[in-house]
């Protein structure tokens, strides 16, 4: 395969690469920058164990390839996490509401979250399932997740008010 | 060996597209080709990644008759724009049921319609909304109706020069809907599916998972509004449309007898 250099962002920081076309963005991610925050669940785009936002938009990096990341912004679960590595309000409340069990496919709900919540999303239990729809937790039954996003969007206003 | 052009202009794109006569695999929401690339499903080796072009060819607009959305919008932003709900609710029902949100966020309307499955979601509804595809090359634009895009299974009337630039879609009064029978409802597959737009004795009528290829049912149309046909009529009908298949989803005849329960409950419900 013919070899590629693209300069994206990930987490506010620059990055310039070479590489083949078709890579997966989620390869580039924990081989190559060591961000193993994002999972590799089934790898065909199906379960959203890999997803980050690129562009604002939640998308899954097991399906992006390099060829698309050129000028992207990417935002992966380590980038939401407050400073020094403090577990933001987002995975707290997921802690805090039983939300996580094996913990696999947590920092895809997280991100999908974080997207949610950014987008001005309500308590609206229908529409909280539906912007957690790409993603496949295998332990929880979704209940408690969804409690999680709940609690999630309680502290985000009670910060928001202050 | 695979090799990926990466064009940042329409010129570009046309510069080599008219250079070789070469059946291209364009790469543009991925959803479709990065797996069936993993799993050795797609051969094609010669890609070309449209990302560059994708501001040119991202939105919606209306001119006086017709709702026209650009080839690669995303699912996301088809949800959310407001003349499509106003007008084809039926069309935004069907898109929510492709995959889950993350891949509406990066599926395209031409990748759903040059992929060509059988179960694409969104395309019954387009069909019975009559929409119409515009085709550009260096040429210029033909345009022609989606009935007509689809000759067999993923064999499509485009040639290799051509990338699909606009789905024009004309604004009725017909009222549409859109049923899908499925194991859940994200990231599933349809089992099968109908869609519909009817006025006065005038009926469109259009299934997914029910043929080799997405396609009106234009037999079943024109008997529709017969009087006092019954359920077994329909399975006669019918059959000059659909011939669903097998597969690991559900069996053709299963898909068969779902399709023809759906079309006879709404036969009666319209009859009323």
């Amino acid at each position: 395969m013919n070899k590629i250099k693209v300069s994206f962002k990930v987490n506010n920081k620059d990055y310039e690469i070479e590489t083949t076309p078709l890579r997966r963005l989620l390869d580039i991610l924990r081989e190559d920058l060591k961000l193993m925050g994002t999972k590799e669940g089934c790898g065909e785009g199906e379960c959203g164990a890999c997803s980050v936002l690129i562009d604002g938009e939640l998308s899954l990096a097991c399906i992006t390839p390099a060829t698309q990341l050129e000028g992207k912004e990417i935002l992966t679960i380590e980038g939401i996490s407050d400073k020094d590595g403090e577990p933001s309000y987002i995975q707290k409340a997921f802690i805090d509401k039983g939300a996580v069990q094996c913990g696999f496919c947590t920092p895809g709900f997280v991100m999908a979250t974080h997207k949610y919540i950014k987008d001005g999303g309500s308590n609206d239990e229908t529409k909280i399932k539906e912007a957690l729809s790409g993603n496949f937790c295998r332990c929880t039954g979704y209940a408690k997740i969804v409690d999680g996003v709940k609690e999630a969007i309680v502290r985000h206003n009670d910060k928001e008010a202050k | 060996m695979i090799s990926v052009l990466r064009p940042k202009t329409t010129k570009e794109l046309f510069e080599i597209l008219d250079k070789e006569d070469k059946n291209y695999l364009f790469l543009a929401g991925g959803t479709d080709i990065m797996p069936s690339i993993k799993k050795g499903i797609e051969k094609r080796e010669d890609l070309i990644d449209l990302s560059f072009l994708k501001k040119g060819f991202s939105g919606v607009y209306r001119d006086k008759t017709n709702i026209i959305v650009k080839s690669l919008t995303t699912f996301a932003k088809i949800q959310k724009d407001e003349l499509l709900n106003k007008h084809f609710p039926s069309f935004i029902k069907a898109s929510k049921l492709i995959g889950g949100y993350t891949i509406q966020g990066m599926a395209t309307i031409a990748g759903n319609i040059v992929n060509a499955s059988p179960a694409a979601d969104s395309l019954p509804s387009l069909l019975t909304l009559n929409a119409k595809v515009t085709l550009l090359s260096s040429n210029g634009e033909r345009i022609i109706e989606l009935k007509d895009f689809y000759k067999g299974y993923k064999n499509l009337e485009i040639k290799n020069n051509e990338i699909i630039s606009n789905i024009i879609i004309p604004t009725s009064d017909y009222q549409a809907d859109f049923i899908e029978v499925g194991t859940r409802k994200a990231m599933s597959i349809t089992k099968v599916s109908l869609a519909y737009a009817y006025k006065d004795k005038n009926i469109f009528l259009s299934a997914g998972s029910a043929f080799a290829y997405p396609k009106r049912l234009f037999a079943t149309e024109k008997r529709f509004f017969e009087k006092d046909l019954t359920k077994k009529d329909f399975e006669i009908i019918l059959k000059e449309d659909v011939s669903p298949l097998d597969d690991i989803r559900s069996s053709g005849n299963y898909r068969f007898n779902v399709l023809r329960n759906l079309v006879f409950s709404l036969y009666q419900e319209l009859q009323k």
